[in-house]
């Protein structure tokens, strides 16, 4: 349905323009019936400048004549092109005859109106004009596919090239033969300005037609800066997309641990439930109750803080530590880790489990950067700051180069060809629970991430 | 439509359209005419009426050769046989434009009748008739020549511009009715033979 509006909105435009292109024919074709008295004064001009002996007139009277002419080759010419490029003809039509149907109409058109309102045509510079705006039409319109630049730089060309026919030296080759320019062109001889006319041809018609290839190069050279700054755009919007996507995924795989992370106390309820059959009476089925009762509370306790990101809890420090500790793969005999925990450590405020998850990826990053020295070192050191506690993880890796440091907690950023995402999800999670997080590093000898938790005060529970 | 008939039919569409444009100069004589330099006497005398065949602007610039050379005229671009009263002789500047009788409200056939009538004129009383052709860059026209054929056979001078489009009919007809003739190189030249017609 939607496919079918659009479709139909679109013929709807493109006959518009169609009726557009007919509508600049017809205007070209009656310009010279519209300008009649314009045209009259171009003759009255050309007395007077015979009557006074002043060529003068005679260039006013080249100006006036030539733009007439220009305008109506241009109005012709445009309307033509919005016709073909607006109908079939477009899509039937190779571009070499796409090509040569433009160059027929628009000479049959001038042709035409030459016969039927008995205005002298001048064909050769219209042709030669015609040729190098089609030419710079199709350069132009197709990167800018904009017909008012086309109309720009066309009106320019048929200027420029109308000017030839007032200079006597282009006589020979078939310019200025028509009524009016063959009467510019022996009253200025008969004033003894032929060089007059002559200078004043080149004088209009190269600055021209050096400002319309100008202008349609700074046309197609805007129009391609626009293209590219649009396709980057494109480019950067996909590319945040793709980030978003991989922090969604991010969350799933984090969602993957806790799972993983809710089977120890289940296995360890299944094995205290395997105890009450065996043990059958024997006193025990209290403490197994008490256990099974931990286990659960536990789970319940790791689901909340997963399910309610902004539920936080009074914790003692070596408690969190704890249970990361039991969540590190310690098992590379190359990575050796120490832990110092300062006594007396205050309480904190945070969820655990999301601060843990935090912790366990600087941890993580910790553990894969690579490192020049035969034993990897990696420091925890935790102790009192104010108004709460530090955690500093310090390894003794490659570092990140300053340059790079800037960069490190944009998601999708990585030195070591991860997935670069760690880093701003622990920085969100941290800043999340009040805390916060610095990172410092020298190349080849290590880096130090320091994180702050802040401690449980009892007034702002 | 095969696409190379279409081609085709487009080409000969375009050629077709440059040929019947005809940017052709009419035909020129390619021998080299001697004719005279001027009059050996006058054969016209003042008062004269300067009127256009065809109503070119060619007509404005004879004007002004003729006030320059102080002959007795009266400029009349549309005169008409009434107005020839106690006239001596008649130019005709031959060239057919298409905006000037727009200019001029007139038809071709009307300025037709209208010379017609001036050359009936100017033979039932005597007048000397000269014509003064230029259209030196001037497309080949059609009317032109016609107009040129009207006046000039009826002339008793005629005055044109060598290479020009007129060239060959002024010296067709300076043949057929024994008319003296003189080309010219160039618009500037002009004047010597016109002032020879008259002194």
């Amino acid at each position: 349905m939607t496919t079918l509006k659009l479709k139909m909105s679109e013929t709807k435009y493109l006959r518009i323009y169609v009726a557009v292109g007919i509508m600049l024919i017809c205007l070209g074709l009656l310009f010279p019936f519209s300008t009649q008295p314009v045209w009259f004064n171009i003759i009255l001009k050309i007395r007077e400048a015979i009557n006074k002996g002043d060529s003068g007139h005679l260039i006013l009277a080249s100006a006036v004549i030539n733009s007439l002419y220009a305008i109506q080759s241009t109005f012709i010419f445009m309307g033509t092109m919005l016709v073909i490029f607006h109908s079939e003809i477009k899509y039937r039509l190779k571009h070499f005859d796409i090509f040569l149907v433009s160059l027929t109409a628009i000479i049959f058109l001038h042709w035409t109106n030459s016969a039927l309102f008995e205005l002298p045509w001048e064909p050769v510079s219209t042709i030669s004009a015609l040729l190098i705006t089609l030419f710079l039409f199709e350069k132009l319109f197709g990167e800018t596919n904009s017909f008012i630049q086309v109309f720009i730089v066309s009106i320019q060309v048929f200027f420029a090239f109308h000017w030839l026919n007032i200079m006597p030296l282009f006589s020979a080759y078939q310019f200025g033969k028509s009524d009016l320019h063959y009467s510019i062109k022996i009253a200025g001889m008969y004033l003894d300005a032929a060089a007059v006319l002559n200078f004043s041809g080149f004088a209009f018609f190269l600055p021209f037609i050096i400002s319309a290839f100008i202008t349609a190069t700074l046309f197609i050279s805007y129009s391609r800066n626009i293209h590219m700054v649009r396709e980057n755009y494109k480019k950067e919007s996909e590319i945040r997309n793709m980030k978003i996507k991989a922090l969604e995924n991010r969350v799933y795989q984090e969602v993957k641990s806790l799972v993983h992370d809710l089977k120890t106390p289940l296995v360890t309820i299944r094995g205290l439930n395997s105890l009450i059959v065996s043990a059958n009476g024997q006193g025990k089925l209290e403490e197994y109750s008490d256990r099974i009762e931990n286990s659960v509370s536990k789970m319940s306790e790791m689901i909340s803080s997963f399910l309610y990101e902004s539920s936080r809890q009074k914790l003692k420090a070596s408690e969190l530590i704890s249970y990361i500790r039991a969540q590190l793969p310690l098992e590379d005999e190359e990575i050796k880790f120490t832990f110092s925990i300062i006594e007396e450590l205050p309480d904190i405020y945070v969820n655990k489990i999301r601060i843990a998850r935090a912790v366990i990826n600087i941890l993580e990053n910790a553990i894969v950067v690579p490192c020049r020295n035969p034993h990897k070192l990696i420091n925890v050191v935790v102790k009192p700051a104010d108004k709460g506690i530090n955690i500093i993880i310090q390894d003794n890796g490659i570092g990140i180069r300053e340059s790079d440091l800037g960069r490190i907690w944009e998601a999708g950023y990585s030195t070591n060809n991860t997935s670069g995402l760690g880093l701003p999800f622990a920085k969100s999670i941290i800043e999340d629970n009040e805390g916060a997080i610095g990172i410092e590093s020298r190349v080849d000898v290590g880096t130090k991430a320091t994180i702050f938790l802040p401690a449980f005060d009892s007034g702002k529970e | 439509m095969k696409p190379k008939i279409f081609r085709a039919v487009l080409l000969a569409a375009l050629i077709s359209m440059i040929f019947f444009t005809d940017m052709s100069m009419g035909s020129r004589n390619g021998t080299k005419i001697f004719t005279l330099p001027g009059l050996p006497r006058p054969i016209a005398s003042a008062p004269i009426v300067i009127t256009s065949a065809g109503q070119s602007t060619d007509t404005y610039i004879i004007r002004d050769i003729s006030n320059q050379l102080m002959i007795r005229s009266f400029f009349m671009p549309q005169a008409e046989a009434a107005e020839l009263e106690d006239i001596k002789s008649i130019v005709f500047v031959v060239g057919y434009s298409s905006l000037g009788m727009k200019l001029q409200n007139m038809s071709y056939e009307e300025e037709n009748a209208r010379i017609g009538k001036l050359l009936k004129e100017a033979e039932e009383n005597g007048l000397t008739v000269l014509t003064v052709a230029l259209g030196e860059d001037h497309s080949y026209d059609r009317k032109t020549e016609e107009l040129l054929r009207l006046v000039g056979g009826s002339s008793d001078y005629l005055i044109g511009l060598r290479e020009s489009n007129n060239e060959s009919t002024l010296i067709e007809l300076a043949k057929e009715r024994d008319i003296p003739m003189t080309l010219v190189g160039g618009i500037r030249e002009i004047s010597g033979p016109f002032a020879s017609a008259f002194r």
